[in-house]
């Protein structure tokens, strides 16, 4: 029994070390097909892995510059901020960035001083902290009234409590904030050519601005064929869905 | 033989020439003896004055101030009087002005108004007026009329806000005929003229007939596309009359008379801007050059830095706004409503240049190493595109006290402490080649959604805290039935000894427990020796003291010396 426990870990250990290597393979032959120039072919094997499900900032950050190579300016914007949303100091990533800003001069949300802060945070540091600081909270004010040893300072085990109830209550907030307005999942990357920004959704609406490619949107609404979106500026108006994509999640080529 | 042939000739020539003079104004067909209703000329203009003039011969009328009727405007302007000798009977002829202008393009019949003279009433004649639309300007230039206006635009095709100069020109006949300008005058909802401000005096040779000419420059730009007939543009002169004077000083008596005169329409076609204008488009039109200039390159954060831009060039710097960033720059750069500055005397008239001065505040919300660019769209219609011209960027050096604020911009990692100062001048332009070692794999992307390892932590939390609180509750528990199973009063002294608290309980605790146990001792213990019961009752002062006398911190802990004194104190009572 335990021989066949043993040989079925294994298997799965072997499986999967072998899934990654075939990855790694194409990943490589990727690579290949770049430095040969053929950016089509590279774009197409780094994207074969993207729809496996393979992620990797290495990954996202090639086939950008693959497209890149291929004029796609948009998509290569998208798919280094999805690389950065993976690693989020990967350099490479920042600094192709910063060179397609300067040649495309899209638009991008600013953000304050604390968005920014905000948004260098973990992704769970929200609930993580807001759960620690309540159940310390709770811990201290339950002593403060059970154990006898804690009586002569229950004033402070008391405020003490409080202070950390309140701190989780804050620190609930900014994980929400993050969640709903930083998280890469609120943003979309325009990624077509000669896109604007309408007042209504219909083709002949007027257009409130003209989005170069690799601006970046936040998504507010998407009704079939068009989306509402949030643009830099405080703006707001409709685009075609087609010719924007969000920043996270991927979405999946096989809905079902 | 010839002298009946001369008289036939001349009975002709007589016959013929009333006949003629009959046809020239063939609307001479009076309905009343003493009335005579005639108008200068049945053809008139839109927007040319016109004459109606009615004769009335011995009698005095009144006339009506305005014939009331559509399309045409008939308005009393004055009469003459005249006294002439026929076959030796006085005559006295009044005539009656009217002044008849049509703003129109159409065929007007003026009814048949009542007269009264004296006491009978006596009716015109209706008469038909013409009015034509004069849109050719060359045909404005009419040798048969002794004055007349003119409208002349350099184009009458152009776009909604293009600068186009235009003329308005007054023409009497004769060599200095014309004594000065009152006023001029051309409307039209659809567009916006600047002001006559210049008039330039000249002579020309219209037919055969030498006039004076007074011409008025201006521009004019349009608000709505579409095909507008612009005019007639009306002017009045003073002109100066002709006259002879007494004893030959005619140039020392001239008489002046004011003169109103229409000009020629025009068809002009306004054609929108094209599609797809850019966002830094700020509604210029016209062909122009623009510097942008810093009044500060040194500054730290919250410092404001003024940009003084000065645009310059042959079109319309009415309808401009100030150049714009080309990047928004919310959180890093706060701007400001740009002010615009345009002199009258500087603007463009749409053949010379002309400038336009925008200062824009800017004030620096992040660390950041330059001004960003600004852009300046504007619509080229010689060309028929939108033409961008860009300024900067602009570095700046900020001081000590904005290194503290956070970056706005970033570069590839310098690597150094001293960032700020050790930072390299980036000058690629391309992407980075991609990354060729072996990828990283993750199993999972980042994500706020929970772990397993959250949920272990929310159950050991969970479980810690219902410990603390389960035991508090048993430990109350605990207690509330010791103390209904048996009341403090009847404790025995050694069940009091052992519910004794140790050094580091609250004092009101400890003390309690001590008053109690002596309670009981001296329950237990009716008759006890007189110095024992002196001790005791010290004891129980002094219990009684820190209990109720407020003096001492009843919640302080109780210290182990204290605690020792009490219990060793409790242990050597007598038992029994």
């Amino acid at each position: 029994m335990t021989f066949r426990l043993l040989i079925l870990l294994l298997s799965l250990v072997t499986c999967g070390s072998l899934r990654a290597d075939d990855a790694t393979s194409a990943f490589t032959e990727g690579n290949r097909l770049y430095e040969k120039g053929d950016y089509a072919a590279a774009a197409t094997a780094y994207q074969t892995l993207v729809d496996a499900g393979n992620l990797s900032s290495d990954l996202y950050y090639n086939l950008g510059a693959a497209k890149q190579k291929l004029g796609q300016s948009g998509e290569a914007v998208l798919w280094m901020r999805r690389a950065l949303h993976l690693e989020p100091g990967l350099p490479e990533a920042k600094q192709s960035l910063t060179f397609l800003r300067t040649r495309l001069a899209f638009f991008e949300f600013a953000g304050t001083w604390l968005d920014r802060t905000i948004a260098t945070l973990p992704a769970a540091f929200g609930r993580w902290a807001s759960s620690l600081a309540l159940w310390t909270g709770l811990l201290a004010i339950a002593g403060a009234f059970v154990a006898p040893r804690l009586r002569p300072n229950r004033s402070t085990f008391i405020t003490l409590g409080l202070v950390l109830l309140m701190a989780s209550f804050v620190f609930s907030r900014v994980g929400r904030y993050r969640e709903q307005r930083l998280s890469p999942s609120t943003f979309a990357i325009v990624t077509g050519d000669s896109v604007s920004a309408l007042t209504a959704p219909t083709s002949d609406a007027k257009t409130v601005v003209a989005l170069p490619p690799g601006s970046e949107l936040r998504l507010l609404r998407i009704t079939g064929p068009w989306t509402y979106a949030e643009i830099p500026g405080d703006l707001r108006g409709w685009v075609r869905t087609e010719s924007v994509q969000p920043v996270w999640p991927i979405p999946s080529k096989n809905p079902s | 033989m010839r002298s009946p042939l001369a008289v036939i000739l001349f009975l002709c020539l007589a016959t013929a020439i009333p006949l003629r003079a009959q046809n020239a104004v063939p609307q001479t067909a009076p309905t009343d003896d003493s009335i005579t209703v005639n108008v200068l000329s049945d053809r008139i203009a839109v927007g040319e004055i016109g004459q109606l003039f009615i004769k009335v011969r011995n009698a005095e009328a009144t006339m009506p101030e305005r014939v009331e009727m559509e399309g045409l405007e008939v308005v009393f302007s004055g009469q003459q009087s005249s006294i002439k000798m026929l076959a030796g009977r006085q005559s006295i002829e009044t005539t009656y002005f009217y002044r008849i202008r049509g703003n129109e393009p159409g065929t007007f019949t003026i009814p048949e108004f009542e007269i009264r003279l004296g006491e009978r009433i006596a009716k015109t004649r209706p008469l038909v007026i013409t009015v034509t639309e004069n849109s050719d300007p060359a045909a404005a230039l009419d040798a048969t009329k002794p004055h007349f206006g003119k409208l002349e635009l350099t184009r009458d095709t152009f776009y909604v806000n293009e600068l186009v100069p235009f003329t308005l020109s007054a023409y009497v006949r004769g060599r200095n005929a014309i004594h000065d300008v009152v006023t001029a005058d051309l409307r039209h909802e659809s567009f916006v003229f600047r002001g006559f401000r210049e008039v330039r005096t000249e002579g020309a040779e219209v037919g055969n007939s030498y006039y004076s000419s007074a011409v008025l420059p201006s521009h004019l730009f349009a608000l709505k596309a579409g095909t507008h007939r612009l005019g007639p543009g009306e002017i009045v002169v003073r002109t100066l009359q002709a006259d002879n004077g007494a004893f030959g000083l005619s140039s020392f008596f001239q008489r002046t008379a004011s003169q109103q005169l229409a000009t020629n329409t025009i068809n002009v076609t306004v054609k929108p801007l094209p599609e797809g204008a850019p966002t830094s488009f700020t509604g210029g039109i016209g062909t122009f050059q623009f510097t942008a200039t810093p009044s500060l390159n040194t500054l730290g954060i919250g410092d404001p830095v003024t940009i003084d831009f000065e645009v310059t060039g042959v079109g319309n710097l009415r309808t401009m706004g100030a150049p714009v960033l080309a990047i928004p720059q919310k959180g890093i750069w706060k701007t400001y409503e740009p002010n615009k500055k345009l002199n009258d005397e500087e603007d463009s008239d749409g053949f010379r240049a002309g400038t336009v001065r925008f200062s824009q505040v800017l004030i620096p919300e992040a660390r950041t190493e330059t001004i960003p660019e600004f852009h300046l769209t504007f619509f080229d219609p010689a060309k028929a595109e939108y033409v961008t011209l860009k300024q900067g960027p602009f570095p700046i050096v900020l001081t000590a006290a904005a290194a503290e604020a956070p970056a706005a911009i970033t570069y590839p990692a310098g690597g150094g402490t001293d960032s700020a100062a050790k930072k390299p001048d980036p000058k690629f332009d391309d992407i980075l080649h991609i990354r060729a070692g072996a990828p990283r794999w993750l199993a999972a992307a980042p994500s706020s959604r929970p772990g397993v390892g959250f949920w272990i932590v929310q159950a050991l939390f969970s479980i810690a805290l219902g410990t603390v609180i389960g035991w508090g509750a048993m430990r109350w528990w605990a207690n509330h039935r010791e103390t209904r199973r048996m009341p403090l009063a009847e404790v025995p002294f050694a069940q009091a000894m052992k519910r004794l608290p140790r050094a580091g309980a609250p004092r009101r605790e400890f003390f309690h427990a001590v008053s109690a146990a002596l309670a009981s001792w001296k329950r237990e213990h009716p008759i006890a020796p007189p110095q024992v019961l002196e001790v005791i009752g010290r004891v129980t002062d002094r219990c009684d003291a820190v209990l109720y006398s407020g003096e001492t911190e009843t919640d302080s802990p109780v210290s182990a010396a204290e605690a020792e004194e009490f219990l060793s104190l409790l242990r050597r009572l007598p038992n029994r």
